[in-house]
């Protein structure tokens, strides 16, 4: 009797030992990836759908590392391992926002970090109608998403809202208090309209994603600019607050101590759709220089270990049935036609066409601006 | 048995009490080797590193002495470390002395619920104060249950994103764990040497300098030296309810680290290192001292 046992736990130690083993025929990629929250739920929902899909060429995982716990390591840790010449690493692929990955570039020296992709094996890529910032051969953009300037239409008419920057400039100083952007290195709706505020006065748009240090020189009328509005922003406790991140200055306007912000149009509806933030809030541009929006990609990684697998996910996060699920999770503006999306919340992203962003990058020069910043107008009193 | 087998049989009693010894203490010595002391060595050569030639360099000592929200920056962390660190001992030994000499239903109450802080993680607290002392939070919402004329009504309290705030919310962290070192130490003065005293004479404040101050001293340095060095390094705190400028050295190295300045945020530790150091030597200098009472 007690052999018998014997033999059938070890049958069964046997037996759970190769399950897994069994499962996992596939080859295993993993997608690293940085971000609030919203990303990691969207990704864990997209890479559960996948995987479970039966025709599923690969296993996903996710590498998630939240913003400001140390995601600013992971390019140390790629660039490098690119560096020193590793081969099948475990860095499979990347989504990032198309801008941020310049600095993966220059790190390491050179675009081959990145593989250059073979788009026949991405079938649905024919359907995208947002195509990408920069590196086209290199990425895949799987969602949009933009700063806009956020209001309530209950509180702010429509024949008091500024339509061009000079409007803006009067109407925060006509409100004093009651108009507030976040830390520009705390979160990108801060940093989106710090930029376009200073880069709306350079007459030349190619500085718009440009990284010559040349252009820091044309600086100087957008730092007087929001010099002069600072005395106007929000304040608490007597002085003028930038408070940290997107959600900091998203909090000001739900609890009415704001009117106007800008924020990221994805967290907007995010929060109409949880009743944080009223229905009647309105998302707008104003119409000399919209705030900075980017398309958001995937690329594979050229030291990886399953570049091939990786096309097959690629593929599933831009069809209708992946493009269904970023918008329903993340509320997120979606890469192709929105009438291909079976979705009742597809009109909610209707008026962000992403034909008309307005893209920005600046790379290492972004880190030089942070600092002027930081100098010149978080010190004033 | 003869000699020679006995002093064996030492030499290997000897040689397995070595061995007990280093497997108790190998782990934490290894953990501690390299998780404390190999980072500690890796951060100051770091420190002094020029990050474009990797050659060694005074530059990010030389910022933080000289670039002026630096040189604000640490002023004005040691200036709240400071006033948290006086605050919280000046009122947590109130609040012991009171409970130490009450045997008031109150003071037994307050006895059992002053610790409840010490329970709930920093991050929510930080959060439900926020949510209490913010402009458009619980005491604002209820001054506008007042009458619109009253003088308190629409009362903005204005403590969010100041060094006010920050030191609130410092002082409900820091009270219950100072208060609970000084009762302990208060209790440990017996009733019968204080009844004794007030016997021969002595009124309630000669008893009170003389005798319950010396006898408490040591465990208010320790518990100040505790306070002094989480409040330098502290940074959920400010960086929800701090200020853009000045900030405090957690929040300023944090902003380095996501500007990838490594090797400036490498003295920044250092800098702080050094002024917990400060306090720590402060404590061991505390201890080492003999009781006042027993050096009889």
């Amino acid at each position: 009797m007690k052999k018998i046992l014997t033999l059938m736990l070890a049958l069964a130690l046997v037996l759970s030992l190769s399950a897994p083993a069994l499962a996992t025929e596939k080859p295993v990629i993993n997608l690293w990836t940085t971000g609030s929250q919203n990303v990691a739920d969207l990704f864990n929902a997209l890479i559960a759908e996948y995987n479970a899909l039966p025709e599923a060429k690969t296993e996903v995982k996710l590498q998630f590392l939240l913003s400001g716990t140390g995601d600013e390591t992971m390019l140390s840790r790629i660039s490098s391992a690119y560096l020193s010449g590793q081969k099948d690493t475990e860095f499979d692929m990347i989504a990032e926002n198309t801008a941020s990955l310049q600095p993966f570039i220059d790190e390491s020296g050179t675009e081959d970090i990145f593989l250059t992709l073979d788009f026949d094996q991405i079938p649905n890529y024919k359907d995208i109608t947002l195509k990408p910032s920069m590196l086209q051969d290199k990425v895949v953009p799987y969602r949009g998403t933009t700063v806009v300037f956020a209001y309530d239409s209950a509180r702010v008419s429509e024949d008091e809202l500024p339509h061009t920057w000079e409007e803006l400039t009067q109407w925060i100083k006509d409100h004093p208090g009651r108009f507030a952007y976040n830390e520009p290195s705390t979160g990108g709706a801060g940093s989106a309209f710090v930029r376009t505020a200073v880069y709306r006065f350079i007459p030349d748009k190619s500085s718009y994603t440009s990284v010559d240090p040349i252009w820091a020189q044309q600086w100087d009328e957008g730092f007087a600019w929001l010099a002069e509005v600072h005395p106007f922003l929000y304040q608490s406790g007597g002085s003028v607050i930038y408070v940290a991140k997107n959600q900091g200055t998203l909090d000001l306007l739900i609890n009415q101590e704001v009117d106007i912000i800008p924020a990221w149009a994805d967290q907007v509806l995010a929060n109409i759709a949880q009743g944080t933030l009223p229905e009647t809030t309105r998302m707008y541009q104003l119409d000399d220089a919209a705030l900075t929006g980017t398309d958001v990609s995937m690329a594979i990684l050229s030291i990886g270990k399953a570049q091939d697998a990786a096309y097959d996910f690629m593929n599933y996060v831009i069809s209708p049935a992946g493009q269904k699920i970023a918008l329903e999770n993340m509320k997120a503006i979606p890469v192709i036609d929105p009438s291909r999306i079976d979705s009742a919340e597809k009109d909610l992203v209707a008026d962000l066409k992403v034909e008309n962003f307005a893209f920005m990058s600046i790379g290492n020069l972004g880190d030089v601006f942070n600092e002027r910043w930081n100098e010149e107008i978080m010190t004033l009193k | 048995m003869t000699a020679a087998t006995l002093k064996r049989e030492d030499k290997q009693k000897q040689w397995k009490k070595r061995a007990l010894l280093a497997l108790f203490l190998g782990p934490a010595l290894i953990l501690s080797l390299s998780i404390i002391v190999y980072p500690i060595i890796n951060t100051v050569i770091r420190s002094f590193t020029d990050p474009q030639t990797g050659a060694f360099s005074l530059m990010h000592y030389a910022y933080l002495f000289t670039n002026r929200i630096a040189v604000a920056d640490i002023w004005y962390t040691l200036w709240i470390t400071v006033v948290t660190v006086v605050l919280s001992v000046f009122i947590a030994y109130l609040l012991a002395l009171y409970l130490r000499f009450s045997n008031s239903r109150i003071a037994k109450f307050i006895g059992t619920m002053y610790l409840l802080p010490r329970f709930i993680p920093g991050l929510v607290a930080v959060y439900a104060m926020k949510v209490v002392i913010s402009d458009s939070g619980l005491i604002n919402r209820l001054s506008l249950l007042l009458p619109e004329t009253a003088a308190l009504f629409n009362l903005k309290p204005g403590l969010l994103y100041n060094p006010r705030g920050i030191i609130l919310m410092n002082l409900w962290f820091n009270i219950p764990f100072a208060t609970m070192i000084i009762v302990a130490a208060l209790s440990g003065i017996s009733d019968s040497i204080i009844e004794s005293a007030r016997d021969v004479g002595a009124g309630r404040a000669r008893i009170f300098i003389r005798m319950i101050v010396p006898l408490s001293i040591r465990d208010v340095m320790i518990a100040m030296t505790f306070i002094f060095m989480s409040n330098i390094s502290s940074f959920t705190t400010p960086y929800l309810i701090g200020e853009n400028f000045p900030q405090m050295l957690g929040v300023f190295l944090r902003k380095q680290f996501s500007n990838r300045a490594y090797e400036r945020a490498a003295a920044i530790s250092v800098l702080i290192f050094l002024f917990s150091s400060v306090s720590a030597i402060v404590y061991i200098y505390t201890n080492l001292k003999e009781k006042e009472w027993e050096k009889g």
